[in-house]
């Protein structure tokens, strides 16, 4: 299993598939939900945006270990990235830029204040399995 | 717990797309697209079809307490719910089983391809044989619609 | 082995073929051209060398708050002059942070909007900039000089992947150039309008001098012209030994020179202060006491050709009107008449109220003017100077400026004439 993004999965994180978010609680409940895409840091570091999901956060608050799931449009691979929670930024260059795309639809819709961005959620890369490989499974 | 109306009067199945998920080692979870669902007769438990190399994905351990979720997001317009619950039995999908669903994620690859993605691509996968319909007893149903407040019960 | 060739190959064809792109564009980039004409070339190479069929250029305004449309290409309505705030939507978001930005599911969006989302008052009523009914991608860069933002590019898709990284690259790349080719435009067509303008004063400024020069030496020429008769006769007094008439001559010479010294002086005060173009500065006058001042102008003239000079006030005679231009006026008019009468003749200045205005009539036993003359009188091009009964000369201006001065004094002047003798109404506003 990698534990590194390759160059190969960059498309994935371009917000054409929407990302699937798995959180689990501490009794052991998985939890999912659709976020609007994750953002590429570096090949050890991703970033989701924290807007509306509140069973989520209170999983990852239990539980700080969690999976994204992500589609490359361009090779139909699907990757499972296990995540880690490191830390939140509400201010500074990653959340301007991940304010940016939230703000850009948000007001070019009408709705500035149901769709804000609230944080980026700064995770650790610690694994990545490759569950369909160029549209066939793996 | 009997489902939601609302989740039963869902119209335009095909414009969603599903997933399943349980938790495997160190309370990580394992999670996998699957092809579709239906509704079981007593209106408690739902039966999800996915290929076999999936279900191995998600197969829940012996001796765990099986708990399972299934999401269903529409691609038209994030309309998103979610059915949490425990794994109850798994078979081999009847034929029955595989027309049904054949048809739901064709269609699918159809919308997708009509905004420009390569919907066969993307979801084709889940056509391959052989494949498992998983039935899970619903706990409990929330709405995960993006917005203010979301993630509250469905209950009728 | 082989595999690697093939992929340095697509490799190097891929490099050659961005070059060539880059050269093309830059070719064409390099070219000064107005404004409207560079936007609209921009769009053109764009839809003809990357396949951007959807595209906008605006341009900040109103102190950076707003981006306003100035050109578009591929939509239904172009939309030029639309306005939207800085940081909303794609364009105005990249507008304010200065950064290129790339969405994408834009129906899914609308949809989720539509479908879940409350419209949000304040921002309801901002005008929609053009755009495709289905986009489905977005990307927007923006267009910088010297960290100065000079316009934002924004291109739509209906394809959801139609925009990929190596073409944001790419784009980013040229963006500068683009940046700069506007810049220029701007400034070339600023410069241009300077230009204009300045030409456009020039112009005026030369109009008015000409204008000036022309009144200074065509009011002048009557006295200048009643000093040249003294000199004649003094010339020929002295000839004749005839001590008293020459003693005579001395007030007359005196008067003749204070005339033109005092009329100079009007003529030039009054034309520095027509430096900035003629300006009309109306006054109250009294009328007679003007149509007294120009008779002592061409008192000698009149004596000369003993010609009978008589004045009829009738009512207030009172105008409101600038105080040079009726002099001139006056002048001019009155002069014509006494051109154009022979010896012996008469001449009749009347006033008299009409309602809210003065009725001035000076008429003349003169020559008169023929109809096909009168109609050419007001006017520059066609108009040339006639010999006066005793071959006086003239320039052929002072009607043209005499209607210009009536026109500017909101005031008319008509002219009647037969071969019994001419009259001129002008008529003038009281107040």
């Amino acid at each position: 299993m990698e534990n590194k993004i390759t160059p190969d999965m960059l498309p994935a994180f371009q917000g054409v598939i929407p990302p699937i978010l798995a959180t689990v609680s501490l009794d052991g409940m998985p939890n999912m939900t659709y976020i609007s895409h994750v953002h590429y840091i570096d090949e050890e570091h991703l970033a989701i945006s924290r807007q509306f999901f509140n069973k989520t956060w209170k999983n990852i608050e239990e539980n700080p270990n969690f999976t994204v799931a992500v589609t490359c449009p361009q090779s139909f691979t699907l990757w499972k990235i296990n995540l880690s929670y490191q830390k939140e930024a509400k201010e500074g260059e990653l959340f301007d830029e991940m304010d940016m795309i939230i703000t850009a639809i948000a007001s070019g819709q009408s709705m500035e204040n149901t769709f804000k961005l609230q944080s980026a959620v700064i995770c650790k890369v610690e694994s990545i399995q490759t569950l369909i490989l160029n549209g066939k499974i793996n | 717990m009997l489902l939601s109306e609302k989740i039963k009067k869902i119209p335009n199945l095909s414009d969603f797309v599903f997933w399943a998920a349980s938790v495997g080692e160190k309370n990580i979870c394992d999670l996998t697209r699957v092809s579709g669902f239906i509704i079981e007769e007593d209106n408690e438990h739902i039966t999800f079809f996915l290929p076999k190399l999936l279900f191995s994905i998600i197969e829940p351990t012996p001796g765990t307490d099986l708990k399972i979720s299934f999401v269903m997001a529409s691609i038209k317009n994030f309309e998103s719910y979610q059915v949490k619950g425990v794994y109850k039995s798994h078979q081999t999908c009847t034929q029955e089983n595989i027309d049904f669903y054949r048809l739901k994620v064709l269609k699918t690859i159809e919308i997708l391809s009509d905004m420009g993605l390569d919907g066969n691509g993307i979801l084709g996968f889940l056509l391959e044989q052989q494949s498992v319909a998983l039935t899970m007893y619903c706990s409990v149903a929330y709405e995960q619609t993006p917005k203010p407040g979301t993630g509250g019960k469905l209950i009728d | 082995m082989e595999r690697s060739i093939e992929l340095l190959e697509k490799e190097l064809k891929e490099e050659k073929r961005k070059n060539e792109l880059f050269r093309t564009v830059s070719l064409e980039l390099g070219n000064l051209s107005s404004l409207e004409v560079k936007l609209n070339n921009i769009l053109a190479l764009l839809d003809c060398n990357f396949n951007l069929k959807h595209t906008l250029l605006l341009f900040p305004a109103k102190n950076n708050t707003v981006l306003r449309v100035f050109a578009s290409r591929g939509f239904k309505d172009s939309g030029i002059g639309v306005e939207i705030p800085f940081n909303h939507g794609v364009v105005g978001v990249v507008a304010s942070k200065k950064k290129k930005l790339r969405v994408s599911r834009l129906s899914q969006y609308r949809r989720y909007a539509s479908a879940f989302v409350k419209k949000e008052k304040a921002t309801v009523g901002i005008t929609k900039l053009p755009g495709l009914v289905n986009a489905e991608s977005q990307v927007a860069l923006p267009l910088i000089v010297n960290n100065e933002l000079v316009a934002v590019l924004s291109c739509e898709s209906e394809d959801i992947m139609f925009f990929h990284q190596a073409d944001e690259d790419l784009l980013m790349t040229l963006s500068q150039q683009i940046a700069l080719s506007i810049q220029n435009s701007i400034v070339y067509e600023q410069l241009d309008e300077r230009v204009k303008l300045r030409t456009a004063d020039l112009e005026n400024l030369i109009k008015t001098k000409d204008k000036l020069f022309s009144i200074i030496g065509h009011d002048l020429r009557s006295p200048v012209t009643a000093l040249e008769g003294i000199a004649e006769l003094f010339e020929y007094y002295n000839s004749a030994g005839n001590q008293d008439k020459l003693a005579g001559l001395g007030p007359k010479i005196s008067y003749a020179a204070k005339n033109v010294n005092r009329l100079l002086d009007n003529l030039l005060n009054w034309s520095l202060s027509q430096q900035d173009g003629i300006k009309c500065a109306p006054q109250k006058i009294n009328l007679t006491s003007l149509i007294e001042e120009v008779h002592h102008v061409f008192k000698d003239f009149i004596a000369s050709k003993n010609i009978q000079f008589v004045y009829n006030e009738e009512g207030e005679a009172t105008i409101y009107a600038d105080y040079n231009m009726i002099f001139s006026v006056l002048r001019n008019v009155i002069g014509n008449s006494i051109k154009f009468t022979p010896s012996s003749g008469h001449i009749e200045v009347s006033t008299m109220d009409i309602e809210n205005k003065v009725q001035v009539i000076i008429k003349d036993t003169g020559v008169g003017i023929s109809p096909e003359k009168i109609k050419t009188l007001f006017s520059l091009q066609e108009n040339k100077s006639t010999l006066g009964t005793d071959r006086e000369r003239g320039s052929g201006l002072g009607l043209v400026l005499v209607n210009e001065f009536m026109i500017l004094n909101k005031g008319s002047i008509s002219i009647d004439s037969s071969k019994e003798g001419t009259s001129v109404q002008l008529l003038l506003p009281k107040k």
